[in-house]
């Protein structure tokens, strides 16, 4: 009471004023509406849950001015920060206010995205054609033929027309007035600010001191005079006619108004049937049905091992990676061996030949690729050619009959063949040649003990294709117990 | 508590026990830009964290992702992204923001050869310095590398972890090839586990006496979080204690000090290393990452043939373990880098250990890991 407060000290950080804002200009003007705004509904929502968001630039200064949760970020990314702000804690109304240059020039790309997500933020653009804050240059809003620092002949570049760029990206609100359109900005803004997804607010602004000078608008006077006498406001304007040109009048009004899952409610909608969860969060604070904890935590004593090296060929589409997968798994979870898989990665492995590789060993393993396997697995022609130089003598190969020919080995190679993929087709899918050829090793090697690999295997393969994997497994097997008794050659 | 620490035995990629460990530790923000060889933890977030009711979002970018990180570590969330080299470069300019802001996150950076678009599937290890200084300024963060897939599970909580002890952007340094092996991964009981995690410091004053760029004694300020009312201001400009911006030579010099000592003056509670047969070791190993794996299997090669070798690992990479490396110095006769790259650790190895002892280095430019037999002979050659 009759304290020498300012008007909208609640809302204006009082011990950073004055502000950085060059006489006439338009930014200063429009925070007070928005402060203004928001002190006609302080009982209304919760100023302690409203943080304000800005980049670089002269706009990109409202945030340190807003005695808000405020945060003076980047150049072009308080969008992208704001995002983070948003899903981080879903219940602040997150406000960005930055200039055009920082959200639709270098931050474009976040800007239309965030459009396209509808992500659920109210975006306040201050457009006043150039870069102020470095002195006055063109962007990818100056208008053609009008003249900045970077253009001292005249733009010949093609401004971006926002509102129909953040039309044609999907937002759900988007609008345009000028600086001196205070009412408008205002109520805009009080109708966004309970809105769902992204809601975006083009300011026109002055700038008298870095354009407008040099665009015969010298004085903010004569800018505010401008844009009143330049501005025609229309009720449902068509975006398509909202391109800037000096020589025709700047159209403005709300342009798009719809209601559009934003884009956390669109999430919602997707996961929270298939989850049973009903809230999202980045801040941990989601809360959740309880779950039964898995406690299996005794590791089976290691049985004696020396180091085994096992490569496996095949095709794409063969599961060469989900054979070695449930070799490692068998030998590191049930077996208590240790276990290094990996897979052969790089551009000539697509739709060629494919490989991965397991080492078993009871000792730690330290180098986790193999340069001379021990076994070798092939189930295709491909991969005999590509692999077949790695083959060396006293190494065990085991092959897919009706697939592989080998030719050239060395001397000393055990070579026990299958034909598994034949056997997979009787069992009923040639898809599981794999599992075929997973159980004839099993029966021919001691790698891993046969309760091992049959509990890797049914956590490897989808549910309900366990019993199925398992008798084709089982057929595999038998064909080698075959082969160990000598009944097959 | 849903199903967010997955306890058990488990037989996992590098990459999908960075995700397991990073929920275990907390993180429940997941902000990322696809790219190879990092993309299994974008799959296995985009599965995991929604079932923890996270956020998985994949950004327009990585200049957008990094960026999210920092706005959400300023919503109270431990924040994660991952990429690899061309992806960091872009992340750069926001990592320099969380150093300023002193927002918590983790930034999985999966190396692979480079430099540009270089070898997407093949492995790297050659973003020692740009970890450290990739973007501009003088700053100080940490950098953690892990060797194998149960590394990568224990080592991420202890990111997060040291990330929110000091307020700063700890990188996850780890390679393709660690990325892309799968081995045995034990995840201890909740209660194990929960004990370990630490959070950042909050604010122990009212918003009206709080200022949130105060330091401790330990130099790190409490962090008030969006939405409590406490109406902060944080901004990439240099700033005074109250976090708006100063622009003098003076605040200057006071924040990037402090900015930078907060981690160079603590660095005995961040540095971590491993030290393997270094007691009576002539010459060490120094090395990190996938090439400690090939490091060992040389060194217990080299001590079945009568070699005093021994090996360095450094676990913790940044800061960088100085005074470790003096005292070696002033033991063993040599020291041998072994990186994949052409000498980024060896540069510091030089710099700290100037003429008290022999500096190697066992370059390789990228594309696969050192072959233990060649570093074996070039030891022979060394010792």
């Amino acid at each position: 009471m009759g304290s020498k407060r300012h008007p909208m000290g609640e809302l204006i950080r009082e011990d950073r004023m004055p502000h950085i804002f060059c006489s006439g200009c338009g930014i200063g003007a429009t925070i007070s509406n928005i402060a203004e705004a928001l002190t006609e509904i302080k009982k209304e929502i919760d100023l302690d849950k409203v943080a304000v968001v800005s980049g670089i630039g002269c706009s990109g200064r409202a945030a340190g001015y807003f005695k808000l949760d405020g945060f003076h970020t980047t150049h072009g990314r308080p969008i992208a920060f704001a995002t983070g702000l948003k899903l981080g804690n879903p219940d602040l109304k997150v406000i960005v206010f930055s200039g055009d240059g920082d959200l639709s020039t270098i931050g474009g790309n976040h800007l239309i995205h965030a459009a396209r997500r509808n992500m659920d933020l109210t975006v306040i653009c201050i457009n006043n054609f150039n870069y102020g804050m470095t002195g006055g240059q063109m962007g990818g809003t100056t208008p053609t033929r009008t003249w900045t620092t970077t253009s001292v002949y005249g733009n010949y570049e093609t401004p971006f027309n926002l509102p129909l760029l953040l039309y044609a990206c999907g937002a759900n609100y988007v609008a345009r007035w000028t600086s001196a359109h205070a009412h408008y900005i205002k109520k805009s803004f009080l109708e966004v600010l309970n809105k769902e997804g992204f809601c975006f607010i083009e300011v026109i602004s002055a700038c008298p001191i870095n354009w407008g000078r040099r665009n015969k608008l010298r004085t903010g006077k004569d800018m505010v005079k401008f844009f009143l006498e330049h501005t025609v406001i229309q009720e449902n304007p068509d975006p398509k006619d909202a391109l800037i040109q000096m020589d025709s009048p700047i159209l403005c009004g709300v342009f798009v108004n719809q209601d559009k899952p934003g884009y956390l409610r669109a999430m919602k909608e997707v996961l929270s049937p298939k989850l049973g969860i009903e809230e999202f969060r980045g801040d941990g604070k989601a809360k959740l049905p309880e779950t039964e904890a898995r406690a299996e935590l005794k590791i089976p004593k290691p049985k004696q091992i020396e180091e085994v090296k096992i490569k496996m060929g095949g095709i794409g589409g063969q599961g060469i990676a989900l054979l070695g997968l449930i070799m490692g798994r068998a030998a590191s979870i049930f077996d208590g061996n240790e276990a290094v898989y990996t897979q052969e990665y790089g551009a000539e492995a697509r739709g060629g030949a494919s490989a991965s590789s397991v080492i078993i060993s009871s000792e730690k393993i330290d180098f986790p690729y193999i340069k001379s396997p021990d076994v070798m697995v092939i189930m295709a022609q491909g991969a005999f050619r590509k692999y077949r130089k790695e083959i060396r003598s006293g190494s065990t190969l085991f092959i897919d009959k009706d697939l592989v020919r080998p030719y050239d080995l060395p001397e000393g190679v055990n070579i026990y063949a299958v034909p598994a993929t034949r056997i997979a087709e009787e069992v009923g899918r040639k898809l599981v040649a794999n599992i075929v050829m997973l159980g004839f090793i099993s029966a021919l090697t001691d790698l891993f003990s046969l309760k091992a690999v049959q509990s890797a295997l049914k956590m490897s393969v989808p549910k309900g294709t366990e019993e199925f994997n398992l008798k084709a497994f089982n057929a595999g097997y038998e064909y080698g117990q075959k082969v160990k008794r000598g009944e097959i050659a | 508590m849903g199903k967010d620490i997955l306890t058990g035995i488990h037989f996992l990629s590098g990459n999908h026990a960075c995700v397991e460990g990073a929920i275990a530790a907390g993180c429940r923000f997941y902000a990322g830009y696809p790219i190879t060889p990092s993309n299994e933890v974008a799959e296995r977030a985009s599965v995991r964290l929604p079932q923890v009711g996270g956020i998985y979002i994949q950004m327009e970018d990585e200049l957008g992702s990094m960026a999210a990180l920092v706005g959400a570590s300023w919503a109270g969330a431990k924040p994660m992204t991952a990429t690899s080299g061309p992806g960091f470069s872009l992340m750069q300019e926001n990592l320099g923001l969380a150093v300023m802001m002193e927002a918590p996150c983790v930034v999985v950076n999966v190396q692979r050869g480079s430099p540009s678009t270089g070898l997407p599937t093949a492995v790297g290890q050659a973003d020692v310095m740009q970890a450290r200084w990739g973007s501009h300024g003088d700053y100080e963060v940490i950098a953690i590398a892990p060797a194998s897939p149960q590394e990568c599970f224990d080592f991420i909580i202890k990111a997060f972890n040291l990330a929110e002890r000091w307020r700063v952007p700890v990188v996850f340094l780890t390679d393709e090839s660690v990325a892309h092996m799968s081995e045995r991964v034990v995840i201890p009981p909740r209660e194990e586990i929960i004990k370990r995690l630490v959070s950042r410091k909050k604010p122990s004053l009212p918003p009206e006496k709080f200022l949130p760029y105060k330091p401790g004694q330990d130099l790190v300020p409490e962090m008030p979080i969006a939405g409590e009312g406490y109406r902060f201001h944080t901004t990439g400009l240099t700033h005074n204690e109250k976090g708006y911006p100063d622009l003098s030579p003076k605040a200057q010099d006071k924040l990037v000090r402090r900015l930078v000592d907060k981690i160079r003056k603590n660095a005995d509670q961040i540095v971590e290393y491993e030290e393997f047969m270094t007691e009576d070791a002539e010459v060490v190993l120094v090395t990190f990452g996938v090439s400690s794996r090939i490091c060992r299997a040389v060194v217990k090669r080299a001590r079945k043939a009568g070699l005093k070798l021994g090996m360095l690992r450094l676990i913790v990479v940044w800061p960088f373990p100085e005074k470790k490396i003096a005292e070696l110095a002033g033991q063993v006769k040599a020291l041998v880098s072994v990186e994949i790259n052409l000498g980024q650790v060896f540069l510091e190895l030089e710099r700290i250990v100037k003429e008290r002892a022999k500096v190697f280095l066992i370059p390789n430019a990228g594309g696969e890991v050192h072959d233990p037999d060649k570093v074996f002979e070039e030891i022979k050659q060394i010792v």
